[in-house]
């Protein structure tokens, strides 16, 4: 074996080793921007062709209605769990009518 | 059934890519040996830590500007509801400063429903956190109850009927005194967070359809990070993640109208 070829060799890769995983890292980060970036172009939408004005009225003519049931989630936070049952009370006592019932 | 499929596609395919990085990452320490450990290390975290948790699935677009319409004033109904709760807000106002103050400028029955309670969480909320105030706000709101909007017939100046306006956009102050549907839960709680310093930009009221329940649906979307978006949905639930089961329709603020429709 010669000792001239093995020092030379490891030099070698322990010059290139570094320089292989940062290239290999830029490369791997440059991939993932890029998918993140497309991903984000699909969601593109650009109709120029039609006017701002009818694309608005089709808009009102949307009818918003879909209603959900509310979840008993409890409240992770003490304080705002307080606050809630406070504004029950002061509901309660203000109008019982406009309490929404869980559905 | 779809939705499900394709949440189960999404996490598989999300899977298979973290799979792939690891297997290239520990082809590169094998490559280059123990040696470059150090290396290698922030490597990994480079790789694992930032795509994890910058992404949500099916995240509302924020910063997409192509979708930007119109300013907000050229769209009537909602503009109108701007108008109507800028001429409200110094009534909730007073009906907050006179109440019990012995004054009597504001009737009781201007200051009636949900009002005092709404009052009371306003000066509370004062202490909370960032986030309590959003958990609070979401909370609060949805405990109004729910009322159907009763499609009005619009006419021209001759009488001649010229559509129906399908959507009663409620202010505020409507809200709380005679309570909403579905839309109004997210106006009321863009307009609280407003009232708590949220800023409009980092707000949007945003109409999607969806399939369970089938139809179309109002939810408030809040940036609370550059590229962190939170549902704020009326079932009380706040999505932070998982977006999946949206299809965004349009969306807005008091500034802008945006609309997200692909197949107009």
């Amino acid at each position: 074996m010669n000792p001239r070829k093995t020092l030379t060799g490891t030099l070698t890769a322990t010059l290139t080793a570094p320089l292989t995983a940062i290239g290999a890292a830029l490369l791997l980060s440059s991939t993932i921007a890029v998918a993140d970036a497309n991903s984000a172009q699909s969601d593109a939408v650009q109709v120029p062709s039609l006017k701002v004005k009818e694309r608005l009225q089709s808009i009102e003519q949307i009818n918003v209605t879909s209603e959900k049931t509310v979840q008993d989630i409890q409240v992770e936070s003490q304080a705002v769990a307080n606050l809630l049952e406070e504004a029950d009370q002061l509901d309660q006592l203000d109008t019982a009518a406009t309490d929404r019932p869980d559905k | 059934m779809q939705g499900r499929a394709g949440l189960r596609d999404h996490k598989q395919m999300h899977m298979t890519g973290l799979t792939a990085r690891f297997h290239t990452i520990a082809n590169l320490h094998r490559r280059t040996g123990s040696g470059s450990l150090l290396i290698i290390l922030p490597i990994i975290l480079l790789v694992f830590a930032t795509p994890v948790s910058a992404r949500t699935i099916n995240q509302y677009p924020f910063a997409d500007n192509t979708a930007l319409l119109a300013d907000a004033t050229h769209f009537p109904s909602w503009a109108a509801t701007l108008q109507r709760q800028a001429e409200q807000q110094s009534l909730m106002v007073r009906c907050r400063t006179e109440a019990g103050s012995g004054e009597t400028m504001v009737s009781k029955a201007e200051c009636r429903g949900r009002l005092r309670s709404y009052n009371r969480m306003i000066a509370k909320a004062a202490e909370l956190t960032r986030e309590e105030k959003i958990t609070l706000v979401n909370y609060y709101i949805n405990r109004t109850r729910y009322d159907r909007d009763h499609p009005e017939r619009l006419y021209d100046e001759q009488g001649k009927r010229t559509g129906v306006k399908k959507n009663h956009w409620a202010t505020l102050y409507e809200f709380l005194t005679e309570r909403g549907d579905c839309e109004d839960y997210a106006s009321a709680k863009y307009f609280m967070l407003r009232e708590l310093g949220f800023p409009p930009d980092d707000m949007r009221i945003v109409v999607t359809y969806e399939t369970r329940p089938r139809g179309y649906h109002a939810v408030l979307a809040l940036r609370v990070e550059q590229d962190k978006v939170w549902l704020l949905e009326s079932d009380n639930v706040i999505k932070k993640r998982n977006h999946s089961g949206y299809r965004y329709i349009y969306a807005m603020n008091e500034h802008s109208v945006w609309d997200h429709r692909t197949d107009y």
